[in-house]
């Protein structure tokens, strides 16, 4: 085969584009950036993201605060939803004694940020949640689905009703952002939990790379990786499936995305390669 | 002079489509990229709007969707993708080789394909397909040089671009 084979098959990738029904383009939604604080033993400041956040010595979660906000006591922020971990806030209900069964992937973003900041512990002071995203699998049917959306868009469309995708199944969630460590490096993040398919073991994202090394770990499989970056940059990943299937996937770099974007913000990343370990290998998810 | 985002979408986002139907491979893995992508973008509009090239950001937001680990699926993947209904002949008589060359270029790894698309559709150089992809140049040649084994391209010529245009 030549490249124009290749350009053949880029041909007929493109007709198959074109023969798309042309459906318009909704917008959806906007959705905010926040942060969230982990119990510190000390009192420090960090402006992240447009908001300004601050630890307290209280050792338990504490509240955060958008930018302009006074900085007297953080003050949970119903809109965000984690009135839950403020100990300053006397409306939040006192936990049970015997904590409901929670389900064993975060169905939700607020649960993943939970769950992490759980993870974490001691190895970072907070982290900005600037994205979100969910892990979904489709099931595709033998035929494209033609059946229109239901309901009606929150925000004008350009030119008509939203399009339709094949039936999708949550199977967990992302979220992104900047983490700052306990030793105060800052560095891009994203962690993903996910209930991995049937056998699915962790894998390393490329087998070729010499810097990522495969593992059990009680009844589940381990990988442990990092990635060189552009410009002096480095991305550490960690990817844990567990015996009973669940999965947790994180990123950490010392640049702003943990891709290879934005700017230089450390040295080196937040959290090692051992903490990487750590963090995904920990019960507490 | 910032680009409205309606006329931005109304006029590339046929061409957004193309871009990540090459990419994936998968037209409703394409239709979601290119739709979560915009999604994001209608709300950054103001900065990437005025940007030099709004349309190289916005494929770069694609390409980094693609190789991102978001993004876990079902294994099984529909003989439908393959074939679609209702293809139109186009003429052409040699669809084994066409195909042969869609179904290896769906077995490389997302990076290696990225970076095949990136130099032979796209048209980057070694340095634009780097920065697109977060890496060093050298990467990008290894990564091309194993897909294009996988791929069984016989280059003897100088390679061309498929286009430097996106259409």
């Amino acid at each position: 085969m030549d490249l124009h084979d290749l350009h053949d098959a880029f041909a007929e990738l493109e007709r198959r584009a074109d023969a798309l029904p042309a459906e318009p383009f909704v917008p959806p939604a906007p959705h905010r950036s926040h942060t969230l604080l982990i119990g510190a033993s000390a009192a420090t400041v960090l402006a992240v993201a447009g908001g300004t956040a601050w630890l307290t010595s209280s050792g338990d979660h504490a509240g955060t605060q958008d930018a302009g906000s006074p900085p007297s006591a953080p003050v949970p922020s119903e809109k965000y939803g984690w009135q839950a971990y403020s100990p300053l806030d006397s409306t939040t209900p006192a936990p049970s004694s015997a904590p409901a069964a929670r389900p064993p992937v975060a169905s939700t973003e607020a649960d993943l940020e939970r769950r992490f900041t759980a993870a974490l512990g001691d190895l970072a002071t907070s982290f900005t949640v600037t994205d979100t995203g969910h892990s979904v699998t489709m099931t595709m049917p033998a035929a494209p689905s033609s059946a229109p959306a239901t309901g009606t868009p929150s925000t004008p469309s350009i030119g008509g009703s939203p399009s339709s995708l094949p039936p999708v199944q949550s199977n967990g969630v992302a979220i992104v952002g900047v983490l700052t460590a306990a030793d105060g490096r800052h560095g891009g993040y994203d962690v993903q939990m996910f209930q991995a398919s049937p056998g699915e073991q962790a894998q390393c994202d490329d087998p070729d790379r010499s810097h990522c090394t495969l593992s059990r770990v009680d009844g589940g499989t381990l990988a442990i990786g990092d990635e060189p970056l552009e410009g002096g940059g480095v991305t550490y990943r960690g990817e844990y499936v567990r015996a009973d299937g669940v999965a947790i996937l994180l990123h950490v770099s010392n640049r702003a995305n943990p891709k290879g974007m934005g700017g230089l913000l450390a040295s080196a990343p937040p959290l090692t390669r051992a903490q990487v370990e750590q963090v995904v290998t920990s019960s507490a998810w | 002079m910032q680009v409205r985002f309606e006329e931005y979408v109304a006029a590339r986002r046929p061409s957004l489509l193309r871009f990540a139907t090459v990419l994936t491979g998968q037209t409703w893995l394409a239709e979601d990229l290119v739709s979560d992508v915009l999604g994001r973008a209608y709300e950054r509009w103001g900065r990437i709007g005025s940007v030099a090239e709004p349309h190289a950001y916005v494929r770069r937001m694609i390409v980094n969707d693609y190789v991102s680990w978001h993004r876990r699926l079902a294994r099984s993947r529909p003989q439908a993708d393959i074939e679609p209904p209702g293809a139109v002949d186009d003429g052409t008589h040699d669809h084994a080789e066409r195909d042969a060359m869609i179904r290896r270029l769906d077995q490389l790894p997302r990076r290696q394909r990225a970076a095949v698309v990136l130099r032979y559709y796209a048209g980057l150089s070694d340095t634009e397909i780097a920065a697109e992809l977060g890496c060093r140049e050298v990467t990008v040649r290894s990564q091309i040089s194993r897909a294009l084994a996988t791929l069984r391209l016989d280059l003897t010529d100088h390679p061309t671009p498929y286009a430097t245009q996106e259409r």
